[in-house]
C-alpha cells in the first residue's frame, strides 16, 4: 500500500465509506485499449510486399493443408514439392493454412489417428520447413492450426505460429494481401485459408467467392489472384471484376480485371473425416503459378480509363504426377529452366579454402583499435 | 420480286413471301454445280406450296435410314497421335463465338486484328502437337426467321446475318488458324465439334454447316496424305483417344473428353457443374474439357470448363449481362503414362526470350550473397579467436 497512490471516493451505497477505485479505473482503461484494437479480429488483413528485380516471371507455389503427420499426410509428396521450391530460383511458397493439425483427445480432431503426436509433428515439421525457410514468404493460420475454428478450441495454441516463429518465417492469423512488384507493375495475391462447408468441389468455389467478395469490399482491395485451401478440392474459377477508377477523388470509370480464385488440393489424402462423410478424395498435390505480364492489345488512348495497360498471364501447373510420387513433366521442365545454382556455395567455399582468405589486415586493425581504446 | 415493287400494297402476306425469299437466300446454298448440294429447303414449313403439294409418302426404309443416320457415340473414331519428337499435346479451344449475333458479340471482332488467334497460337509449345478444337456454339442464334422479321433497317440495309455469312466467317477463322500456324512454324490439326447452336440448326433447317465446311476445305489442308481438318460428328460428348509415341519404350494411351452441349444460364460454379452433368453426362475419360459453359475454371479433379469467345455469359431474363472470362482456353497436356495426364492450364511457351541472361544475372547476384555470407562467418570466427586469445 505504501507505493501505490490511492484514489478514494465516496461509496455509492454507504455515506461514511470511501473506496479506492484506482485499480478499477486501470482495469477499464486497459480493457478499452484491447477492445479498440482490431489485431485479434477474425478477418484482420495483413500486408506483405515482395520486390522482384532478377526475373520477369515469378513462380508462386501454394502449399495448402499439409497437415503434417496427421492421418493421410503424404510426406514423400511434400518432399518432392519442397525440392522443387528449393531448386527453382524464381519460386516462392506460401503456406495457406492447416500446415499442422492441432488435435486433442476431447476435440473435434481425433489425436488417436495422427501418425505421430503433436509434439513430434512440430519437431519434424520444423525440420521439413526449415530446409525451405528462405523460400517461404509467409504462412497463415487455418481452422486446424490457427487462432480460430472449432478444431482448435481445446488447445488454444497455434502450432504453425510457434514453428514458423522458430524458423524466422512470418505468420499471420487470417488474411494476407501480398503485393508482388515486377519492375514497378504490382500484382496482388490474397492468401487466406478459407472456411465454411461445401457440398461439392465446385460449390467450394462459390463459398470462397462469397467470402472474398465480403472481405474485398470491406478492405477496398482488388487482388488478381486468391490462394486458399480448406476444402481439399483442387478447383479454380475465373471471374471478371469491376475495379473503380478515381480521378481527383471522383469515380470516373471502372476497369475490367480478371480474378482467379484457387481452392488448392491438400497434401493430406484419405482421413477418418473424409471416409466418414464419403467425400470424393482429391489426389494430394501442390499447384504452382507462373506469373508474368504482357501488353494489353486493347489498351489505347481511347480505352485508357476502362482497360489496363498490361494483362497478367497466369499459368498453372501441378507439381506432382497424378499416378506416381514424382515431379510432373511441366514441373521438371520449369525447374530445369530456372535451375537454382546450388553448387555455387560449395564452389565458393572450396575456392576460399584453397586460396585462403587473408584477414591479417583486419586482425591488425582490431588489435590496434583495442590498444587505442585501452589508452582512452 | 417484280410484284413487290414500289407501288405496294405492302400487306403482311406480301411481305412474308419477300421475307421468306430473303431467308432462303441468306440461309441456304444456291444452285451451283461446283458445290455438292443444290439449293434446298428441306422443312415443310419453309417449302413453297408447290413442293408441299407434290410430296410423296415415306416408306419404312426411309424411317430406318433416318434413325440409323442419327448415330450417337461415346468414343470418337479419331485418334490424336503425338509423335516421338513431340513433347506434349497443345489444346486450343475456340468456341462460343456466336458469329454475327448482336446481343452477344464475339470479343475482338470489331478490331479485325485476330488478336485471339495469334495470342493462342503464340503461347503453345512449338515442339508439341497442336490441336485446335472448334468446340461449337460458333454459328450463333440470330439467323432465325424471327430476327429477319424484326431486323432494324440502317442505311437501306436490314441488319440480319444469315447462315451463309456465318459459315463464311467460320471458314475465314479456320483459314486464319492455318495461315498463322504456318507462319509460326506450328503443325496444327483442327477439329470441329458441334454444340447446342449447331445442333439446333440441323434440327430446324436440316443443314450441317460443319460437315459442309469440312468437305469444302479438307483437301486444301493435307499433310503426309492425311487431312488436318476433322469433324467429330458423332455427338456432343465424346472421348478422344490420345496416343503418345515414345523413344525406346512402348506408346502411352489416354483419353480426353470433349463436351459441348451447354445452354445453362447459371451464375455459380455449383450450378455450372450440375448443368454440365445434366446436359452432357459423364465420360470415361482421364480428363474432360467442357465448352460453351457459363463459367470458366477447373470444377472437378479432372474437369476443365474452358472460356469462350463471346463478350458476355448467358444471362437469365431480366438480369444484367455479365462479362465472360477470357484466356482459359489454352492447355498443355503431357501424357505421363497410360491413362495418366498432367494438364498445365495455359500454354507452355512461358519462358521469356532473355531467360538465359536473367539466370546469369541471378547467378552473379547469388555469388555476391554467398561470398558475403561466407566472409561474415569467417570474420566472426576470427573475432572469436581474437577474443579467446586475449582472455588467455
Amino acid at each position: 500500500m505504501k507505493n501505490r497512490k490511492l484514489s478514494l471516493v465516496e461509496s455509492p451505497n454507504i455515506e461514511k465509506l470511501r473506496v479506492d477505485n484506482k485499480k478499477y479505473e486501470m482495469i477499464l482503461q486497459s480493457a478499452e485499449k484491447i477492445a479498440k484494437d482490431t489485431s485479434f479480429d477474425p478477418e484482420v488483413l495483413s500486408y506483405v510486399e515482395l520486390d522482384e528485380e532478377n526475373f520477369t516471371h515469378l513462380c508462386l507455389v501454394n502449399f495448402a493443408d499439409i497437415h503434417f503427420f496427421d492421418q493421410g499426410m503424404q510426406k514423400k509428396r511434400f518432399d518432392l514439392a519442397s525440392d522443387f521450391l528449393k531448386n527453382t530460383s524464381n519460386a516462392y511458397g506460401v503456406l495457406s493454412g492447416d500446415t499442422f493439425t492441432v488435435s486433442t483427445l476431447s476435440g473435434a480432431s481425433n489425436a488417436h489417428v495422427n501418425k505421430i503426436n503433436n509434439t513430434n509433428s512440430a519437431i519434424l515439421g520444423k525440420q521439413c520447413l526449415s530446409k525451405i525457410s528462405d523460400k517461404i514468404l509467409f504462412g497463415v493460420g487455418g481452422n486446424h492450426d490457427g487462432e480460430h475454428g472449432s478444431r482448435n478450441r481445446d488447445s488454444n495454441i497455434s502450432l504453425t505460429r510457434n514453428v514458423l516463429d522458430s524458423i524466422n518465417v512470418s505468420y499471420f492469423q487470417y488474411n494476407v494481401l501480398l503485393k508482388m512488384n515486377f519492375n514497378d507493375c504490382p500484382f496482388y495475391v490474397f492468401v487466406t485459408h478459407g472456411c465454411g462447408k461445401a457440398n461439392s468441389k465446385a460449390s467450394a468455389l462459390d463459398v470462397m467467392k462469397a467470402k472474398c467478395s465480403s472481405i474485398f469490399s470491406r478492405f477496398g482491395i482488388y487482388p488478381n489472384l486468391v490462394l486458399s485451401g480448406h476444402f481439399h478440392a483442387d478447383v479454380n474459377g475465373r471471374y471478371i471484376v469491376q475495379v473503380p477508377v478515381y480521378k481527383n477523388g471522383q469515380l470516373v470509370a471502372t476497369k475490367n480485371q480478371e480474378l482467379i480464385i484457387e481452392s488448392a488440393p491438400a497434401l493430406q489424402g484419405d482421413s477418418e473425416f473424409t471416409t466418414a462423410y464419403n467425400m470424393d478424395m482429391t489426389k494430394p498435390n501442390v499447384n504452382a503459378f507462373d506469373i508474368s505480364f504482357k501488353k494489353n492489345p486493347y489498351f489505347n488512348t481511347k480505352t485508357k480509363l476502362t482497360e489496363s495497360p498490361i494483362i497478367w498471364t497466369i499459368n498453372k501447373f501441378p507439381l506432382l504426377r497424378h499416378g506416381k510420387d514424382e515431379l510432373s513433366t511441366p514441373a521438371k521442365i520449369y525447374m530445369e529452366k530456372y535451375k537454382e545454382p546450388i553448387e555455387l556455395k560449395g564452389q565458393i567455399d572450396k575456392l576460399i579454402n584453397e586460396t585462403g582468405l587473408n584477414l591479417d589486415g583486419l586482425k591488425q586493425s582490431i588489435q590496434k583499435l583495442g590498444e587505442e581504446v585501452k589508452e582512452f | 420480286m417484280e410484284q413487290y415493287g414500289k407501288k405496294g400494297p405492302y400487306t403482311n402476306a406480301v411481305k412474308n413471301n419477300y421475307i421468306l425469299e430473303k431467308f432462303y437466300e441468306e440461309n441456304f446454298q444456291k444452285k451451283d454445280a461446283s458445290i455438292l448440294e443444290s439449293f434446298k429447303v428441306s422443312k415443310v414449313n419453309l417449302a413453297t406450296n408447290e413442293v408441299v403439294e407434290g410430296l410423296e409418302t415415306p416408306l419404312v426404309e426411309d424411317y430406318v435410314q433416318e434413325v440409323l443416320s442419327r448415330k450417337i457415340s461415346v468414343v470418337s473414331d479419331n485418334v490424336v497421335e503425338i509423335a516421338k519428337n513431340q513433347e506434349c499435346l497443345n489444346l486450343i479451344f475456340y468456341c462460343s463465338a456466336n458469329y454475327f449475333d448482336m446481343s452477344n458479340p464475339q470479343k475482338g471482332i470489331c478490331s479485325g486484328k485476330n488478336e485471339e488467334i495469334i495470342a493462342n497460337l503464340s503461347s503453345v509449345n512449338p515442339n508439341g502437337k497442336t490441336v485446335v478444337v472448334f468446340g461449337g456454339d460458333l454459328l450463333g442464334e440470330e439467323w432465325q426467321i424471327k430476327y429477319l422479321k424484326n431486323a432494324r433497317i440502317e442505311n437501306n440495309k436490314a441488319l440480319y446475318f444469315g447462315l451463309n455469312k456465318r459459315k463464311n466467317r467460320l471458314i475465314r477463322d479456320i483459314k486464319k488458324f492455318f495461315s498463322f500456324s504456318e507462319k509460326l512454324g506450328l503443325d496444327i490439326d483442327i477439329y470441329l465439334m458441334r454444340g447446342h447452336q449447331e445442333h439446333f440448326i440441323i434440327k430446324e433447317l436440316n443443314r450441317d454447316i460443319f460437315e459442309e465446311v469440312v468437305l469444302e476445305l479438307q483437301d486444301k489442308y493435307v499433310s503426309n496424305g492425311k487431312t488436318k481438318l476433322h469433324y467429330l460428328s458423332s455427338g456432343v460428348s465424346l472421348a478422344l483417344n490420345v496416343v503418345k509415341k515414345n523413344k525406346n519404350k512402348p506408346a502411352y494411351s489416354a483419353t480426353i473428353g470433349l463436351q459441348t452441349n451447354m445452354k445453362n444460364k447459371t451464375l455459380t460454379a455449383r450450378g455450372e457443374a450440375s448443368a454440365s452433368y445434366s446436359y452432357n453426362g459423364s465420360l470415361p475419360s482421364n480428363v474432360c474439357f467442357v465448352c460453351n459453359g457459363n463459367f470458366a475454371g477447373k470444377l472437378g479433379d479432372r474437369t476443365y470448363h474452358v472460356s469462350g469467345q463471346s463478350q458476355f455469359i448467358r444471362t437469365p431474363k431480366g438480369k444484367k449481362p455479365q462479362l465472360a472470362p477470357k484466356g482459359y482456353n489454352v492447355f498443355t497436356v503431357y501424357v505421363e503414362n497410360d491413362n495418366e495426364l498432367t494438364v498445365q492450364e495455359g500454354g507452355a511457351n512461358i519462358f521469356p526470350k532473355g531467360l538465359e541472361l536473367q539466370n546469369e544475372e541471378y547467378k552473379e547476384n547469388k555469388k555476391q550473397e554467398i561470398l558475403l555470407e561466407t566472409c561474415e562467418k569467417l570474420i566472426k570466427d576470427q573475432l572469436k579467436e581474437i577474443k579467446l586469445s586475449k582472455e588467455n
